[in-house]
């Protein structure tokens, strides 16, 4: 809205500028020949500085305009001596301290004024002999610009800020509230999805496997009670944790590496995810999920093993990607603050925070100030330390923290003497490594040109003691580095109160540089309640901040989550924007049903199982597929269920459990062996071959597997509440023709065709497979999209095995292959249902 | 109208695999998009001079190195990465000359670019943010360093749409894997189908362009027709079932679409196709511009077809912290030759009218030697360095901005990196303050609340 009125203004201008242009040349002609006291009357001002103001300054900076760029405007003489943000523009008769002055000159980076071009040398002149000689401006009744304050008040009452009710016994369950609503909008809700329907999409959407193939055999999916049994067989799967810790690691932006410009291994990153996955399998109070991420290291604890836990929780604040060779620490620390209030505020409180930075938030009532209120408790928190390989190093390195019995302890006296030591070790240990490899690979002959060599004996000879000697080599490096590891305790990636615990300066335009007033460390005053936590003033603040976040009267807390659950399981959330619950967000679909659903959340102990049950128990859950009705194209009002893709971890892991490799289990420390330092040229050492579940394959930052890539996995340096659903043409090549995908389908298809042929044939013979055709159809759509095929799909199938399997050898894997290749690329596998 | 037949035919029922599948196979209409004004160039061909690029070996001359050799620096040095491994300041062996009509200097290293100076756009007077390579790298292609936000490219794609329905609008030959990987031809929060298509060549066994997943070595040509019909009539199959959805059509013209770039790009990616004489002018088979000389020949071969952006980049070989001496030459050598090729061969075709070609590094270097590493070299300079445009509504033969007399530090007319980005937008039609891309209750834009079009260096 404003950028086009600064447009227009721009076109009304022109009319402007051609009236002074005739005063402008008189201006030029006489400027020299003015003397001193002519720029120290009002007469100066108005004939050669205001028309000057007026071209080139008003459209942005004055209230005819109504605009004030940088809270400045220059139609006063207030205008100026207050300042805008940056402060005063104009210090009479000081041009150093004129922040306009330097402006006008393009000297202040990122402040080049006017933006579109430099004045000309003789407006400059003018201007400085008018600031030299004391700014004289006879404008004295005119106002500085009105500095809107936010009122907060009144930003409570938007939705999201108002306080939750209480739940009542007598308040509606799920089901009435959705139905009263489609009643009202005479909309018809669809049928109950058959049982195959059901099985595939609970099996999905909580475990992010495909269901069992003896399910339909086992429940009974029409029968309520088997329903409850078949969802609760689900929930206590530890694939259930597998599934939802992974939609939490995408708001926790979480990654094994920092990614940006230096992409370093982060070795400990995998205990705090296999915590999560632990924790949601625990069925851990969220309430309590959170708190340990925020400020775990400050929680009391009866066990060592409880404390550990907590450590690693507060991995959360530190997993982000940062610029860790960032020349000014400070400009660093405050980009770290920055990313973690960032995400904070998205996953936790859906608020995007980080617009608070450079100035009040324009649309929510989150003023400057309440941001670094947050990050004064962010910089009383000690996330970067020291450098990583050397004390001249440029990159920074972050807070670790020991594990076990005095583990942290150990851990700070043996960073303090041998952190260096230890770094250079872990890399000598991977250069070994990566010689023997490289002399005991195929590609030695290349490198070192052998295979020119006139005597082979001899070249095998120097090649055999070129191994000994890298051997030897290995083993040295092995030894100095498990001696140093003696003495290192293992350790988590995990954050601990600054020794100086400080508020922050409010920095104006968020130049790290442009100090402002200092702000007491806090929380969002919008919301606020009666009996906020008080931050002690030799604490950080982190344990009140958690305590904040996770208190019942938080108005977002619990409903920024509850939503996130109907999200997965609805594909939309009640609020649709999940990341954000501000002015500039989507307003729920049903306030009430959310209000409703967020309060017995918080009743029922902040309770992960008993929502996702409550809300897959549902009829609207239950609904088949339907086209949108024309009243409702967008579904808003659930008459139907959503059809959503399959993730891309859940591509991966189906083709492999159909494969009947899907490892069970999880991943510990496999980059334990990388070098710490960037990884990005690693190659071949990052290319991990590991058949257990895609959630615990390492993520490296900007080298994220093709799959993953393709299929709209989350993004990993952003909070990632809801993944991009896009469509294009790359993932179909991926189906066609990734290695992935053909071998996947050539096992799946082997494994078919295995059950038809005796022991010792290869393939079905032409008269043998004919007869089997409905069999050997209907069995790869159970297998691979676990529902019988309907007779087109059959005969249509039926068609194309015949194109295949045509000629002598019968019925081959490599027919086998193309069939069941085309029912994965297919939609039938790529959407549920 | 277009798009509601098209779904119509979608619709309706096709049993069997062969039936529509691959309807509507022949090319498609673009949906290029309106610009914001009339654009002066429909498209980039991005030349990324990977590790920085002495500006005062190349082409910013100042002859006070040679006479000032060896002692200090008059004044401090800005902000460095490490003011303790640099020494005085050091001269520079290559002789000068003017060339051209318009008299641009150029280093004795670079005489192919000497010999196209008339059709080039200097900017001496670049400066960014950024001392180390992946801060300065960010930058240079996405604006940013600190988070995570769309390159260039996937921008132009947003603001520009197709001109070629086959291709993608953005693609990056050759892309580094350090320095940001991903972030420098990715699309962030822009829909996916912005960001880069990558193609490798350098690495390439075969000396050929190779796509992830373009082709299969298990079915030929007419099996793969098969299978994408039997994925299609799969498809087609459910969609009936359930009536119109976008999200299965979209699938099912994406497999039509991915059958139609199989069948194009290896035609656009044959080098072969071209002449002797062409391959010569670029140094295609011969060392040691073999490399990037087919990576310019391939942009230009992109360009023609319609890709909207092209970015190569060089390898990481300019970064002369020593033995500057030795090194630059053969930095100079693999890229001079290919690159001005791209400039003659593009405007020989009517192409560089309105084709921007951009060459420039993440920054520059010092004026003083850095001398922890053997033989001398210089350090990385982001306060002031020297790039080249070329084509697309540039001022031919001409030079914008200058650095201080040691070539420092930029002092005249000074370009910030985002002023290069809104310039790169306003040639192509787009304003850097309109196009934006709302994300997380936020307007977006390339520039972020920076950026002025250089108006000096608009032909």
């Amino acid at each position: 809205m404003s950028k086009q009125r600064r447009k227009d203004r721009r076109v009304y201008c022109v009319p402007v500028l051609a009236a002074y242009s005739r005063q402008f040349l008189l201006a030029l002609l006489t400027v020299y020949s003015l003397s001193a006291t002519n720029a120290e009357e009002p007469a100066f001002f108005r004939e050669y500085i205001e028309p000057l103001l007026q071209t080139h300054c008003y459209e942005c900076h004055s209230h005819e305009t109504g605009e004030a760029n940088g809270g400045l405007v220059l139609d006063s003489k207030a205008g100026w001596s207050v300042g805008g943000d940056s402060g005063p523009a104009i210090v009479p008769a000081s041009l150093d301290k004129s922040l306009l002055w330097r402006a006008v000159n393009y000297k202040e980076n990122g402040l080049e004024m006017p933006p579109d071009g430099k004045l000309s040398d003789n407006d400059l002149l003018l201007i400085k002999k008018w600031i030299e000689r004391g700014a004289i401006d006879p404008r004295e009744d005119g106002q500085a610009a009105d500095r809107k304050s936010i009122d907060i008040e009144a930003g409570r009452q938007w939705w999201s800020f108002r306080p939750l009710e209480s739940p009542h016994l007598s308040d509606s369950n799920i089901d009435e509230y959705i139905n009263s609503r489609l009643q009202a909008s005479g909309l018809q809700p669809s049928s109950r999805a058959t049982p195959a329907v059901l099985a595939r999409r609970l099996s999905y959407d909580l475990t992010g496997l495909p269901p069992d193939a003896n399910v339909p055999s086992q429940y009974d999916l029409s029968d309520d009670q088997q329903y409850t049994d078949y969802v609760d067989m689900l929930l206590e799967s530890e694939r259930f944790g597998e599934k939802w810790g992974r939609h939490w690691l995408d708001v926790a932006r979480y990654a094994d590496s920092n990614g940006s410009s230096f992409n370093v291994p982060f070795h400990n990153a995998w205990r705090y995810r296999n915590w999560v996955i632990d924790a949601i399998n625990r069925n851990m109070p969220v309430d309590e999920f959170i708190r340990k991420q925020i400020a775990g290291d400050l929680l009391a604890t009866d066990s060592d093993a409880e404390r550990d836990e907590n450590f690693i929780a507060t991995g959360y604040l530190l997993l982000g990607s940062k610029v860790l060779g960032t020349f000014d620490k400070e400009q660093l620390t405050l980009d770290v603050i920055d990313e973690q209030l960032d995400t904070i505020g998205k996953s936790l409180l859906g608020m995007t925070l980080g617009c608070a930075r450079c100035h009040d938030h324009k649309f929510d009532p989150l003023p400057q100030a309440d941001y670094y209120a947050l990050g004064g408790i962010m910089a009383s928190t000690s996330t970067l330390v020291d450098r990583i390989g050397g004390p001249k190093d440029d990159e920074s390195d972050w807070e670790r923290r020991g594990l076990g019995p005095g583990g942290d302890e150990k851990l700070s006296a043996f960073l303090q003497e041998h952190r260096y030591e230890w770094v250079k070790a872990v890399g000598k240990r991977f250069q070994a490594q990566k010689t023997l490899d490289e002399l005991s690979g195929g590609d030695f002959q290349s490198s070192t040109n052998f295979a020119s060599s006139a005597d082979p004996t001899a070249a095998n000879e120097e090649h055999r003691r070129m191994i000994v000697a890298a051997t030897e080599e290995l083993r040295d490096a092995e030894r100095k580095l498990a001696d140093l590891l003696a003495e290192m305790p293992p350790h988590a990636m995990a954050v601990r109160d600054a020794k100086e615990i400080k508020d922050l300066e409010i920095r104006i335009r968020g130049v790290a540089s442009s100090k402002g007033e200092t702000v007491p460390r806090g929380f969002l005053r919008v919301a606020s309640y009666p009996g906020l936590p008080v931050i002690p003033t030799n604490q950080s603040g982190r344990l009140q901040l958690a305590q904040w976040i996770t208190s019942p009267h938080n108005p977002l807390t619990a409903r920024v989550f509850v939503n996130r659950v109907w999200k997965h399981l609805f594909r939309e959330g009640l609020v649709r924007s999940v990341d954000n619950f501000g002015t500039t967000g989507e307003k729920p679909s049903h306030p009430e049903l959310l209000d409703k659903l967020a309060s017995r959340f918080i009743a029922r102990g902040w309770n992960l199982k008993w929502l996702v049950r409550e809300i897959v128990m549902t009829e609207a859950y239950r609904r088949a597929m339907r086209e949108p009705d024309a009243k409702d194209p967008e579904n808003r009002l659930l008459a139907h269920q959503n059809r959503r893709r399959l993730e891309a971890e859940e591509i991966r892991d189906t083709l492999l459990s159909l494969r009947g490799d899907l490892e069970r289990g999880a991943n510990e420390n496999i980059l334990q062996t990388l070098p710490i330092g960037d990884a990005s040229n690693l190659g071949e050492y990052l290319n991990i071959r590991d058949n257990r579940r895609t959630v615990y394959q390492p993520v490296i930052r900007t080298i994220e597997p093709q799959v993953l890539q393709l299929f709209d996995a989350a993004s990993n340096t952003m909070v990632t509440g809801a993944r991009p659903r896009t469509i294009v043409a790359p993932q179909s090549l991926y189906f066609l023709n990734s290695d992935f995908v053909q071998t996947s389908s050539e096992a799946i298809g082997s494994r078919i065709l295995a059950r038809y042929v005796e022991s010792g044939n290869e393939s079905l013979p032409h008269d043998d497979y004919i007869h089997l055709l409905d069999d050997l159809t209907a069995d790869m759509m159970r297998t691979i999209v676990a529902r019988e095929p309907t007779s087109h799909e059959q005969s249509l199938l039926k068609q194309y095995i015949m194109a295949q399997a045509d000629g002598d050898p019968g019925l081959t894997a490599h027919d086998m292959l193309k069939v069941c290749q085309a029912i994965i690329g297919s939609t039938q596998f790529q959407f549920l249902d | 109208m277009q798009l509601f037949n098209r779904r119509e035919v979608l619709r309706s029922a096709a049993c069997g695999f062969g039936g529509l599948a691959l309807a509507g196979l022949a090319s498609q209409p673009t949906w290029a998009q309106p610009t914001h004004f009339p654009a002066k160039a429909k498209r980039v061909i991005f030349l990324f001079m990977h590790g920085g690029v002495s500006q005062m070996d190349s082409f910013d001359r100042k002859p006070v190195l040679n006479e000032q050799h060896g002692n200090a620096l008059p004044f401090d040095l800005p902000g460095l990465i490490r003011p303790d491994r640099l020494g005085k300041v050091f001269g520079v062996k290559w002789d000068w000359k003017q060339h051209g009509q318009c008299g641009q200097w150029v280093s004795e290293l670079f005489p192919h670019t000497a010999r196209v100076v008339d059709k080039l756009c200097f900017i001496k007077s670049l400066h960014t943010e950024g001392e180390a390579h992946g801060q300065a790298v960010l930058r240079l292609h996405t604006g940013e360093a600190a988070f995570d936000r769309p390159s260039v490219g996937a921008w132009v794609s947003y603001g520009l749409g197709n001109e070629n329905e086959d291709l993608p609008a953005f693609v990056t030959l050759d892309p580094p894997t350090m320095h940001g990987g991903v972030r420098l031809y990715g699309s962030s929060f822009l829909p996916a189908k912005h960001q880069a298509m990558q193609v490798q060549l350098a690495k390439s066994p075969n000396k050929r362009p190779q796509i992830a997943n373009l082709s299969s070595e298990l079915l030929s040509d007419i099996r793969q027709k098969e299978q994408v019909d039997a994925i299609t009539a799969l498809s087609r199959l459910h969609l009936q079932q359930v009536g119109h959805d976008p999200q299965l059509e979209g699938v099912i013209e994406s497999y039509e679409l991915a059958y139609r770039m199989q069948s194009i790009a290896p035609d656009v990616f044959d080098l072969e196709q071209e002449t002797q004489e062409t391959k010569d002018l670029y140094g295609v088979d011969q060392q040691p511009t073999d490399g990037f000389a087919r990576q310019c020949l391939l942009a230009r071969r992109m360009a023609e077809a319609g890709v909207r952006f092209v970015q190569v980049s060089t390898g990481y070989h300019w970064d002369h912290h020593g033995n500057i001496e030795r090194d630059l030459p053969d930095s100079a050598a693999q890229t001079d030759k290919p690159a001005a090729a791209l400039i003659e061969d593009l405007d020989r075709r009517g192409l560089l009218d309105d084709t921007l070609v951009v060459w420039a590094g993440e920054f520059g270097r010092t004026p003083v030697a850095q001398i922890d590493r053997g033989a001398p070299g210089r350090d990385h300079n982001p306060h002031g360095y020297t790039i080249w445009m070329a084509g697309g509504g540039v001022k031919p033969g001409y030079a914008h901005g200058a650095t201080d007399e040691f070539g420092y530090l930029a002092i005249e007319d000074k370009v910030h990196m985002h002023d290069l980005h809104a310039t790169i937008l306003h040639m192509l039609g787009l304003d850097h303050e309109r196009l934006t891309y709302r994300y997380a209750g936020r307007d977006f834009r390339l520039t972020d609340v920076y950026g002025r079009v250089v108006s000096a260096i608009i032909s």
